[in-house]
């Protein structure tokens, strides 16, 4: 009986953990997930190998115990340059997506809240960025700015925050309906803070989805970028520059660990990056 | 000795801008309210009850303006306060709303943040206002709660809004309102939204908060009944005027106006005979953008003469403090 009582008086977060964890596919991608994070951020622990040292005498070595993906025409260890690469990778996807989550949400917020003029300046810019077709902003940021990590993070995040502004400006341009927001101001709460503390923590369900999701859509776009030798430079070991190695036709049909290994990578990183955040999305939807 | 004024409002005028129509919402509305007394102000849907406790608090949508008269606030110690001079995002007001008056709203169930405690928000209400740490917040806070009747009171505070029924959330709402103690509180229609046994436990609690704090209240509701149970004074409001205004026993077993009379034939007693009818009031609430030449209540009104579609009727007072907008109490008025 006591232990029924402690249960119905669970917070909202617990409830929203237990549907989590009912969601079989939610479970395995975060799983999955895991065990990738786990495996690059500490690679040094995994893999004897420097990513970057090339053996030539050890080139093109098919699958060994020494070597458990073989090696590249250079003589560099696959597995190690995987492991290392995905941090890369990772970090490039998750910092653009939380930067332009971030921007995103400041944006939304001030647009939804205070609407009108500055409202339709926002919205008119956000439409702005999304109507350019991305990749080809990319391209051209590319261009301008030169190849480098940083660079290739800042174009995320310049291209990413209309996603994220366009959540929580809706969502918030309904909420300031809500009788609570009333409320709120009946008794003194200042504008700011409604904004930020009130209004905020309502949206931040669909955000956390999309920006689990955006990082996804981030590391496809500089596999992408990267495979098309514009990205980041190409002695850094990311999972596009990995698979840009083996752009050639002897290598992808002689050698199919050299694309297939990184492919699988990415693949798996982004199926269960997606399927984490379907599941995120649904255990914390406030309407269920 | 006069009674402390707390509230006086002049010749309140509030227009609603809708493109290019102006709808007036409230039309020179005057009433008073003393310390510790509670007013009530009814009427139909759209007359304006809530535009006027919008005004007050300038709580008023963007398209909303307040268009002249003078809302005062007599605090307990200091100068009065002309709350529809200050500015409406003002720091002044903002001292104002939950710290000297505060509002209760209709729809309980959804007036309170899904996704905080009810403690954290009781909280936070508090600490806008005063310089207070949580924990002494809190305390207070369950203090609170335990006198409006919630039980468990500490552990509550803990709950999130759905773990509540509407009539809890009521008295959490009561409890946000009060927990700067305010010396007035506005109420509109607290009790629309809950069930009959609820709406008779929050009236209760009102009262019972009125005598031991002192707070004076504004009812806005459309029940005769509720009016007839807890105000002391009555303001019946038709199309944003104030058309009949005096004591709840002058307003009762006086009413002057036809359309008080009307309002009160058109609730049901309970124990009337059955062959007894209720009188509806024939016609519809005119549209608000109308501009009335004679009398707004003409149209409707079982009294009216010719005198009445054309001119404005003039306020007049048949009793010491029932003030009354009809001009069958004018000379020359409507009778003949």
């Amino acid at each position: 009986m006591e232990k029924r009582n402690s249960k119905a008086r669970s917070s909202l977060a617990r409830r929203s953990w237990q549907r989590f964890f009912q969601n079989k596919a939610a479970v395995a991608g975060g799983v999955v997930l895991t065990l990738i994070l786990v495996l690059c951020v500490f690679a040094p622990l995994f893999t004897p190998y420097d990513p970057a040292y090339a053996d030539v005498s050890q080139k093109l070595m098919p699958i060994s115990a020494a070597h458990p993906l073989g090696t590249d025409r250079l003589g560099r260890d696959l597995f190690a340059r995987l492991l290392y690469g995905g941090r890369y990778s990772m970090f490039i996807g998750l910092a653009g997506a939380v930067g332009a989550s971030v921007i995103g949400v400041v944006l939304g917020c001030i647009a939804g809240w205070f609407g009108r003029r500055i409202d339709r300046a926002l919205l008119s810019i956000s439409e702005l960025f999304s109507v350019f077709p991305q990749m080809l902003l990319i391209l051209l940021c590319v261009a301008l700015m030169g190849q480098s990590v940083a660079n290739m993070i800042w174009v995320f995040v310049l291209t990413g925050w209309s996603g994220v502004f366009r959540i929580v400006r809706s969502r918030i341009l309904s909420l300031r309906e809500e009788p609570f927001v009333e409320s709120c101001v009946a008794n003194g709460i200042s504008g700011g803070s409604i904004m930020f503390r009130q209004l905020l923590p309502n949206t931040i369900g669909p955000v956390i989805v999309h920006t689990t999701l955006a990082t996804a859509g981030f590391i496809l776009a500089e596999a992408g970028l990267s495979f098309l030798g514009m990205g980041v430079p190409n002695d850094l070991p990311t999972w596009g520059n990995i698979i840009n190695a083996a752009k050639r036709i002897d290598v992808i049909v002689n050698q199919p660990m050299q694309w297939i290994a990184p492919g699988v990578a990415i693949s798996l990183f982004v199926l269960s990056i997606n399927f984490l955040g379907d599941g995120l999305r649904d255990a914390f939807d406030p309407a269920q | 000795m006069e009674q402390q004024m707390i509230l006086r409002v002049k010749d309140l005028q509030t227009a609603y801008y809708v493109g290019k129509r102006r709808v007036n919402a409230v039309n020179g509305v005057s009433f008073e309210l003393k310390r510790g007394e509670t007013l009530g102000i009814v009427g139909e849907s759209g007359c304006g009850k809530s535009a006027t406790a919008h005004s007050i608090l300038q709580l008023l949508p963007k398209n909303g303006r307040i268009e002249g008269g003078k809302v005062e606030y007599f605090p307990k110690e200091g100068e009065p306060v002309c709350l529809s001079e200050c500015k409406r995002t003002g720091r002044k007001m903002r001292e104002m709303r939950g710290g000297e008056i505060s509002m209760i709203f209709q729809d309980p169930l959804s007036s309170l943040n899904p996704v905080y405690t009810i403690g954290d928000q009781i909280i936070e209400m508090l600490r806008a206002h005063e310089k207070i740490s949580k924990k002494q917040a809190a305390v207070r806070a369950a203090q609170l709660l335990d006198k409006l009747g919630i039980p468990d009171a500490e552990k509550r505070l803990r709950d999130y809004p759905h773990q509540f029924s509407g009539g809890m959330k009521q008295r959490v709402m009561i409890a946000i309102a009060m927990i700067c103690n305010p010396s007035l509180l506005i109420a509109d229609e607290p009790t629309t939204a809950l069930d009959v046994t609820i709406q008779a436990q929050i009236l209760e609690l009102m009262q019972q908060i009125q005598q031991e704090y002192g707070t004076s209240i504004m009812l806005i509701t459309h029940n005769m009944g509720i009016v007839a149970e807890i105000c002391d004074s009555v303001a019946v409001m038709y199309m944003g005027r104030v058309v009949e205004y005096g004591s709840l026993k002058q307003v009762f077993t006086n009413p002057k106006h036809p359309y008080t009379v009307a309002l009160m034939q058109s609730v049901p007693v309970l124990g009337m005979g059955k062959d007894k009818r209720l009188v509806s009031i024939e016609g519809a609430t005119p549209d608000g953008s109308t501009v009335f030449k004679g009398c707004p209540f003409a149209d409707r009104c079982t009294k009216a003469g010719p005198h009445c579609f054309d001119h404005p009727p003039v306020e007049t007072e048949p009793e010491p403090g029932h003030r009354v907008s009809c001009h069958l109490y004018t000379e020359g008025g409507a009778a003949e």
